[in-house]
């Protein structure tokens, strides 16, 4: 049997390895976040096991779950490598469609109307057309509803150019014919589209110089004809 | 041959138990570097825990086996597999100041 020596210098090691240290002194979580998904180590093994089982099905105790949404994709961990899949990607391109936790329904119906991700870019940027900024300033606390209104809607972030084909899911269409029209997530995007964004003139008026010519756009589904 | 070349002795230490793991000081056999893989670790919290406290943190050859194969191949009834995920990973264990990669602050 060990020496009991060895078993309290183990012992202690543990305590002390899982002290409020950052995630790069923690040997697993350094790599794995860093290098082995990344990177695409051992076949893939790591980065398709992450994207399509840890996160989507929570595993651990929601551990992985947590920890993509809250802090690998908002604090742009392994050189944005993260924010990209997700921004890029797995929303865009609906993974795991089938799963507990699709990544275009986490996204559009909790991450975003709930407060997930906690904004660590300074939305230093917006509000620069703003008529009254000292009163109307909004706390830009979330990652994602940041750069989504800021971002992804207002820059058409997809690569495509012109109205979207078939099954797309482009943050601009989106937004325009299935958020705003339908009302999903108790209203939230209907709600703050036309008291806030329009009326405060978020993204440099981009909502509200949308919204004066949506009713001739075949992309916003009609539903912003005036009557 | 090795210096280090092991014995049959049960390891006394980290060191011990990490030449009983590498198979270029204990090659595969009855009681190679396969068994201490496949039986020793898995069911013995001790060497449990000089596994992933010191020795996979301190060994490449270790190292590479577990990210490479011992983790991917699901060994030992997927002992390492689920012991990463569930249990090396969400607790932080093992301190390492062999490399960092800082958060990197490059936007779109």
């Amino acid at each position: 049997m060990p020496a009991a020596a060895s078993d309290k210098n183990v012992k202690i090691f543990t305590d002390i390895s899982t002290a409020q240290l950052p995630d790069w002194t923690q040997h697993y979580k350094n790599y794995l976040w860093n290098k082995a998904i990344p990177e695409l180590w051992a076949n893939q093994h790591y980065y398709q096991y992450f994207f399509n089982t840890a996160v989507p099905e929570q595993t651990a105790q929601s551990y992985y779950y947590n920890k993509f949404w809250n802090n690998l994709v908002p604090e742009f961990t392994a050189n944005s490598f993260y924010y990209k899949k997700l921004w890029d990607k797995a929303i865009q391109e609906n993974w795991m469609a089938n799963s507990s936790n699709p990544y275009r329904t986490v996204f559009w119906e909790t991450m975003v109307p709930a407060g997930f991700g906690p904004q660590s870019a300074s939305p230093k940027d917006i509000f620069t057309e703003s008529k009254d900024k000292v009163n109307k300033q909004y706390t830009w606390a979330n990652h994602y509803e940041y750069y989504l209104w800021n971002k992804a809607v207002p820059e058409d972030w997809s690569g495509e150019a012109g109205p979207p084909i078939g099954n797309s899911y482009s943050y601009k269409w989106t937004f325009w014919t299935y958020m705003i029209p339908l009302g999903v997530a108790d209203n939230f995007y209907t709600d703050r589209f036309w008291s806030k964004a329009v009326t405060e003139g978020w993204a440099n008026n981009y909502y509200y110089n949308t919204l004066i010519t949506a009713g001739n756009e075949s992309w916003a589904g009609g539903y912003y004809i005036p009557n | 041959m090795y210096a280090k070349e092991v014995n049959n002795q049960a390891p006394q230490s980290a060191d011990e138990l990490k030449a009983k793991l590498n198979p270029a000081t204990n090659p595969y056999g009855a009681t190679g570097w396969n068994y201490w893989w496949d039986q020793e670790v898995p069911n013995n919290p001790t060497y449990q825990a000089w596994f992933w406290e010191n020795i996979v943190t301190s060994d490449n050859a270790v190292y590479s086996m577990l990210w490479d194969k011992a983790v991917p191949e699901l060994w030992s009834n997927q002992y390492y597999y689920n012991y990463f995920f569930t249990t090396a990973v969400p607790t932080g264990m093992a301190i390492s100041y062999s490399f960092s990669f800082s958060a990197s602050s490059s936007f779109r």
